[in-house]
């Protein structure tokens, strides 16, 4: 491997891996015009994207007009202009409006709310209902009186929304008769008891047609069965937002909510990290906040109060770059830092001083997605992973393809006082290249040695089995496609001694149901299994759990993690204190204007 | 966005030819690449509300998003779970590029007993990172690997949080150490964060 040649990129990469970068995430900050800071991305023309590609389509014209006419109308129509109305119909309590949205025989297939499972928990309680339990027929009176039921619990309905999950013509092209689908009815808000509940209702439905008049007809509902339902209550909310109380304020930090961008100008995916640590090894954790509008540390205080301390710990206030990681690499026990480029020394929990080139060897790369420490060797000494250099120029595929080798992990053996031996040819650990955004380490197999998992964002995520040598094998996971990863953590859900990896994947409505409206055969004229893989890009978050051996089995859908959104670095916390790991994943990519539909 | 992966899955760089007119009076719009999107000021995943589940501690997990109170709007990018508060519950720090760049969410669930567990290495690396523990409090033995998590942009603390639940003892830790050694300590009590020392076992209370 030419190192020198990938070490220090080429800032002339073509526009569109800029781009890549920028919209998913490796390293944006250069991309945002105002803030002008040094960045690999800073000179590269911003405009250039709709030249990088003659081939715009790769399937027939026919083919792609037929998927936007009919995501225009499942989606669009009927998703955006139609339901909203329902929805406002039934948080305003106007029922004869609901009404008339049923066709005289409508029938509808609901459960009985004294069925299904409940789960009573310290915190509250949760009763689910699936296709096991008996439904009830209901005519549209019934059905409206049966919504309104739901409604009337809620002294203040906070949420209401009504969202097309599949939808699709009964006979492909025939718009203008009967469609079958799916939609998602969410009720949340505080009760009249004064509780707070959440339910969640998915029905199939067949829609009597749609067309451009669909919003403001009558009767467009021919049916609707409840498949599967979900309800949850509590005394009051769980979690309280206190950053105001905490001295760790959002002040100096972008959010592009508040943030004024020109017109064209790029808003920034990034905007910056967070890094636990214990400087100061007082037990008490300590926070590392990154930004494209500069740096700051927060020393933690007791009771949940911090104090910004980012001078005084001998941090620059102006650095800018959102990737670092902590770790104590002199094996002094106090954690040092990496910001960026550069390292940094825990000199005994007073401050950190940055090093020289000469007292750290190790030329970072610049466009990278994450820093790892792991002591993947076990020999005491804390060693790190760059995640996700980019390696070359490609146009990269949305799906899995081995020749798309863009990226490469570099692993650095550490040999001590922050001395380390490049071991990525010799470890065979590189990744597979398909865009890696981060990495877990955690034993997979049970033999006591780090394995790692990354979250790679157009194909198969990596994982890789220590063989104990001082290399790794790569080894396949289930699927032909991770989803288009953007995140990772690993949890032992279950208290078996093996961590179950939980991938955030990029995942919105639309993606399922334009992918259900693909025509079978589509990309038949492909090597790749392309229509499998696509129907995994858009399935959403993966919990994979660890059967042992290292062999997992995928069970995001099954067990009801997958379709939050477009998900990033999922997390794991214990909440509420029982021995079992709680699942969190944040989620949302560009949110610009409310009353405006989604992309 | 997915019109455009399942028109051209090859090539993220296409552009791909708006083929139908959009219904702009209504708000309709055509961006015919993915990434075109950061250079304009239309929604793609948009106020989408974070997930929170429930893990039954069954294999399986039930959500509870709403009333956890912890899923915000914001376009979100990582989040930590950890106790910054010193009452044993984990809290919540997410990171965000809009809707509020960092939020911290405190943990009001019922309080339970806990026991913070961080490591001091000898033969292993000094924070003991690759450890594993085993707490067995009750009928149930909580496992955990001690790992700083990089999920995306972020890192978690290199410490374990076991949930004790209505034990205020744990009868017996297990801790195997990344260098091969084996710590087992007996009763130790809840409802406080201890330093294990690899060197001689001893315990040294924190907070």
């Amino acid at each position: 491997m030419n190192r020198k040649s990938i070490s220090k990129p080429n800032f002339l990469y073509t526009a569109i891996y800029t781009i890549v970068s920028g919209l998913f995430c490796l390293l944006v900050i250069g991309c945002d015009s105002s803030t002008p800071v040094e960045g690999p991305f800073t000179d590269t023309p911003e405009t250039d994207v709709e030249t990088e590609s003659a081939a715009t389509l790769a399937i027939p014209e026919e083919d792609a007009k037929y998927l936007q006419d009919v995501e225009h109308f499942g989606g669009f129509v009927l998703g955006d202009l139609t339901f909203p109305k329902i929805a406002a119909a039934i948080e305003n309590e106007e029922w004869d409006t609901l009404t008339a949205f049923f066709a005289d025989d409508f029938q509808a297939e609901t459960f009985r709310w004294s069925d299904g499972q409940e789960r009573i928990t310290s915190f509250g309680k949760f009763r689910t209902w699936n296709e096991e339990n008996k439904t009830f027929r209901m005519l549209p009176d019934e059905f409206v009186s049966y919504i309104r039921e739901l409604r009337e619990q809620y002294s203040e309905l906070m949420r209401c929304s009504i969202k097309v999950m599949q939808m699709a013509p009964e006979t492909r092209g025939n718009f203008d008769e009967p469609w079958q689908g799916s939609f998602k009815l969410f009720f949340a808000g505080r009760t009249h008891a004064n509780s707070i509940s959440q339910y969640s209702l998915r029905f199939n439905c067949r829609i009597a047609k749609i067309n451009e008049q669909t919003p403001n007809t009558n009767g467009i509902f021919l049916s609707a069965g409840c498949f599967s339902a979900e309800y949850a209550t509590a005394a009051d909310f769980l979690l309280e937002d206190i950053t105001a109380k905490t001295g760790m304020t959002s002040l100096g930090l972008r959010d592009n909510w508040k943030h004024s961008y020109e017109e064209d100008q790029q808003r920034p995916f990034i905007t910056g990290g967070i890094y636990a640590n214990d400087f100061n090894q007082d037990g008490i954790t300590d926070f590392l906040v990154t930004d494209l509008d500069g740096l700051f540390f927060y020393v933690g205080l007791p009771e949940g109060r911090f104090q910004e301390q980012t001078v005084q710990v001998g941090l620059q206030r102006f650095e800018n770059d959102p990737l670092a990681c902590v770790g104590d690499f002199n094996n002094d026990s106090y954690e040092d830092l990496i910001i960026g480029q550069s390292a940094y020394v825990n000199e005994q929990g007073k401050r950190f001083r940055k090093l020289s080139d000469k007292e750290f060897n190790v030329e970072l790369t610049k466009i990278k997605a994450a820093l790892t420490v792991v002591d993947f060797d076990n020999d005491g000494l804390l060693d790190f992973m760059e995640v996700g250099i980019v390696l070359k120029e490609y146009n990269l595929p949305y799906i899995n393809r081995v020749e798309s080798q863009a990226t490469v992990n570099y692993l650095w053996r550490n040999i001590g006082n922050f001395k380390f031996e490049d071991v990525t040819e010799k470890s065979k650990a590189m990744g597979l290249g398909t865009g890696a955004f981060s990495a877990v380490w955690f034993d997979a197999n049970g033999d006591q040695l780090p394995d790692y998992m990354s979250a790679c964002e157009f194909g198969k995520n990596d994982f890789y089995i220590n063989d104990g040598d001082g290399t790794f094998t790569q080894t396949d996971l289930p699927g032909v496609h991770g989803g288009l990863s953007m995140g990772i953590t690993v949890a032992d859900i279950d208290n078996d001694g093996l961590g179950d990896p939980y991938v955030g994947n990029m995942y919105s409505k639309a993606g399922e149901r334009i992918v259900a409206n693909i025509r079978q055969g589509l990309y038949d004229e492909y090597d790749n299994n392309i229509q499998e893989q696509l129907e995994e890009i858009v399935s959403g978050n993966e919990l994979y759990y660890n059967k042992g051996n290292g062999e997992f089995e995928r069970i995001g859908r099954q067990v009801g993690v997958n379709d939050v959104g477009w998900a990033y670095g999922t997390g794991t916390a214990d909440l509420d204190g029982d021995g079992y790991p709680d699942l969190y994943a944040p989620v949302g990519f560009q949110s610009v204007d409310a009353s405006r539909p989604d992309g | 966005m997915w019109l455009a992966v399942v028109s051209q899955p090859f090539d993220v760089g296409a552009t791909v030819p708006e083929l139908r007119e959009a219904d702009k009076d209504n708000g309709e719009f055509w961006v015919g690449n993915p990434f075109q999107f950061a250079y304009t000021k239309e929604n793609l995943s948009a106020f989408e509300h974070n997930g929170v589940f429930f893990n039954t501690g069954n294999r399986d997990f039930l959500d509870m998003s709403f009333i956890s109170g912890g899923d915000n709007r914001g376009d979100s990018r990582t989040v930590i779970g950890t106790d910054i508060n010193q009452d044993g519950m984990p809290d919540l720090l997410i990171r965000q590029v809009g809707g509020g760049a960092l939020v911290v969410y405190q943990n009001n669930f019922p309080k339970t007993n806990w026991l913070v567990i961080s490591l001091r290495g000898e033969q292993s690396n000094s924070a003991g990172i690759g450890a594993k523990i085993a707490v067995t409090r009750g009928d149930l033995t909580v496992r955990r690997e001690l790992l700083p998590i990089v999920n995306f942009l972020s890192q978690t603390p290199s410490r374990v949080h076991i949930g004790m639940a209505d034990s205020d003892v744990a009868k017996e830790i297990t801790i195997q150490w990344p260098a091969g050694g084996t710590t087992i300590l007996k009763d130790v009590q809840a409802n406080q964060h201890i330093r294990v020392y690899e060197k001689d076992d001893h315990i040294e209370k924190l907070y």
